[in-house]
């Protein structure tokens, strides 16, 4: 330590702050960091899902469609709000998550797993009734 | 320059955070163009501060990997590199792109 170049000892002292968020990483123990960075890819692959449902109720709005227009209407509408919520979510999980993992508990389930399945589900439903009967 | 983990997994974790950082301004950009056509002026607006807010992502993602690097090097483990900030600002351009897109479904038009 006594070697080190002044570079270094500037960024090991930024690298010092505070962690945030606080209620996270206030808790338990460091985990193994394989395990730490698995939980942050597991939030940017829910970002990117969020991502693909935007764009697909975007999409739904913008293309002509042989299909009734309130129902294209509410089917984007419900794409687009599903896609607003997964980055809240997927924050939140990543949160659950990295705490267990400090405090070497059970990883939580995910709460919003079944929400987005039946979203996504009945989307798909109706768009095809919806072509189908049009 | 030595390798913390023979899987890769701070770079996987770093490749992860570039390619999330380029959909969401990719996606600000096709947000745009859409609202663009469509004379949706706000969507416009918001996704483009959102592809901005995008690109700032891409610029934490580089600065936390080498924070992941140092924490690594150091102590073995990741207690000098927090995730807040950084998806903290990813979940800000998600949501404004978000925005964007409800005003632009809720706006009408469409091609219908």
């Amino acid at each position: 330590m006594e070697h080190q170049g002044p570079g270094q000892a500037r960024r090991s002292t930024t690298a010092r702050r505070e962690r945030r968020p606080r209620r996270v990483y206030g808790q338990g123990s460091e985990p193994d960091p394989r395990f730490t960075l698995a939980n942050e890819r597991t939030y940017l692959a829910w970002v990117r899902t969020a991502l693909a449902l935007t764009a697909a109720g975007v999409a739904l709005d913008a293309v002509a469609l042989d299909l009734d227009a309130r129902l294209q209407v509410v089917v984007s509408l419900v794409l687009v709000v599903l896609g607003a919520s997964v980055p809240l979510q997927a924050w939140r999980g990543w949160a659950r998550t990295e705490r267990a993992l400090r405090r070497q508990e059970p990883l939580p389930a995910s709460a919003w797993t079944p929400v987005l399945a039946v979203g996504v589900t009945a989307a798909g439903v109706a768009l095809t009734v919806g072509i189908v009967l049009a | 320059m030595t390798l913390f983990d023979p899987g890769l997994q701070p770079e996987r974790t770093a490749l992860a955070w570039r390619r999330t950082a380029l959909s969401t301004a990719a996606a600000a950009a096709v947000l745009a163009r859409v609202a663009q056509a469509e004379g949706d002026h706000v969507a416009v607006a918001t996704s483009l501060v959102a592809g901005a807010v995008a690109a700032t992502c891409w610029l934490l993602a580089g600065h936390r990997y080498e924070r992941v690097s140092v924490s690594l090097r150091e102590c073995g483990d990741l207690r000098h590199a927090a995730l807040g900030p950084a998806a903290a600002t990813l979940c800000a351009a998600s949501l404004l792109l978000s925005l964007g897109a409800l005003h632009l479904v809720l706006a009408g038009g469409g091609a219908s």
